[in-house]
């Protein structure tokens, strides 16, 4: 008996959930893009503006990962999140050029480097579109949402429990 | 350098009816100059000139391929190449006007604080488009089980009913369904069946499993999908709106219209 009770209490948790399908959607477009950034082909290009009869014999193997469309997927998840007012977790948040919507990976499709200006900041630079987004990089620091005198009752709280499908 | 003076030399004697009869290397001096005592006594200019009066084309040709010789293999051909018959400054560029300036630079400070892209710089920059090299069903396979795993988990545990998934649906993503067109107006589209990997407002774009990319509008066609054995029926016409816009969008039940 109490076994059951207890499963029909998580249930109900699990169904108080508001806009379940939307988040389950977000998630599924953020994983799709984070897939289609790191699947890579190979594009090869002739370079036809020099006439050199060098350059013409040599074909220049690139690999590119396909990002376009990782963009595409992480600009829907953004618009849903506009939309609907759905709160995106800070850390996927942090991950998505502001400028351009490609997913940034470090080294790959972003270039992070630590600064030391008035206090240590992070700079990661999207090789897109070159947006440069600015984090501290202090010791102690903490987003709002982290600090524990923000969080309501902390293990009940229902943000938390999105974030953690967000991620 | 030289070239485009003498250029400029004959042009100008076009204009204004020549000083002197000989054409010169450099333009002609500004009358007040002339004028002046200063130009009489100068036998540099007339030494040139003397010099340079019969064949100036030559000169500059000499010149140049005398200056390139010691590092190019074909001074004639690099001569032919980079400066007969063509213009060149004499001065640097001219520097952009301070409001120009300005204006880069405030484009570059919105690049680099993120100011979101107009939907012309989107364009210019083909930020959503697919390579073609890109266009090949290997690489998506893994998009559609990972839709697959998506679906899975809406739809939730075995053994529930298709009318719980259905309302779902309208509202649920379809980048990396394998859909195929059953019905549509246009006889050609019927039977293409491919992943999906990107819906717009009016098309799905297809990649079909021979590698080839196809876009297909949701307008007069009927799409479908299997999961789980059952089959469902996407009506193009009734989901004509943006993959975003879905997401709040209210559906009315509409009464199925027979394509044709």
């Amino acid at each position: 008996m109490s076994k059951k009770g207890q499963g029909k209490k998580i249930q109900q948790q699990r169904e108080h959930v508001e806009n379940r399908e939307l988040y389950q959607r977000m998630n599924f477009l953020y994983q799709a893009a984070a897939l289609m950034t790191t699947t890579t082909f190979v594009q090869e290009s002739t370079d036809h503006n020099t006439k050199d009869e060098k350059s013409t014999a040599k074909r220049n193997k690139s690999y590119q990962n396909i990002g376009s469309l990782g963009r595409f997927y992480l600009n829907t998840m953004r618009n849903i999140g506009k939309k609907q007012v759905l709160r995106i977790e800070p850390s996927v948040k942090r991950n998505i050029c502001k400028r351009c919507d490609s997913l940034l990976v470090p080294g790959f499709t972003s270039r992070a480097r630590v600064k030391s200006r008035r206090q240590k900041q992070l700079e990661i630079e999207c090789s897109e579109c070159k947006a440069i987004k600015i984090f501290p990089a202090r010791k102690d620091y903490q987003l709002f949402s982290e600090k524990p005198e923000n969080i309501v009752g902390a293990s009940t709280n229902e943000s938390s429990g999105e974030s953690q499908r967000m991620t | 350098m030289a070239e485009s003076s003498s250029k400029k030399d004959t042009t100008e004697s076009k204009q204004q009816p020549p000083l002197e009869t000989e054409s010169f290397l450099y333009s002609p001096l500004p009358n007040y100059i002339k004028k002046s005592d200063i130009h009489k006594d100068n036998d540099i200019h007339q030494a040139t000139s003397s010099l340079l009066s019969s064949n100036n084309k030559d000169f500059i040709k000499t010149f140049v391929t005398d200056a390139v010789a010691s590092r190019a293999k074909d001074p004639e051909q690099i001569y032919s190449e980079k400066i007969k018959d063509k213009s060149l400054l004499l001065d640097n560029p001219p520097k952009a006007s301070r409001e120009t300036r300005e204006k880069r630079k405030l484009k570059r400070r919105a690049i680099i604080k993120g100011k979101s892209m107009t939907a012309k710089e989107k364009r210019q920059l083909k930020i959503y488009e697919l390579p073609k090299e890109a266009c090949k069903y290997e690489y998506f396979e893994q998009l559609n089980a990972l839709w697959m795993g998506y679906m899975e988990e809406l739809w939730g545990p075995p053994g529930s009913k298709e009318s719980t998934l259905a309302p779902k649906l309208l509202k649920a993503d379809f980048h990396g369904a394998i859909l195929t067109v059953t019905k549509s107006k246009c006889p050609s589209y019927i039977g293409i069946s491919g992943i999906c990997i990107q819906e717009t407002e009016n098309t799905f774009k297809l990649i079909t499993r021979k590698n080839i990319c196809k876009r297909i509008p949701k307008a007069k066609s009927i799409f479908t999908f299997e999961l789980r054995g059952a089959q469902f029926l996407i009506h193009g016409d009734q989901f004509a709106y943006r993959a975003s816009a879905r997401a709040n969008k209210k559906f009315k039940g509409k009464p199925t219209v027979d394509i044709k």
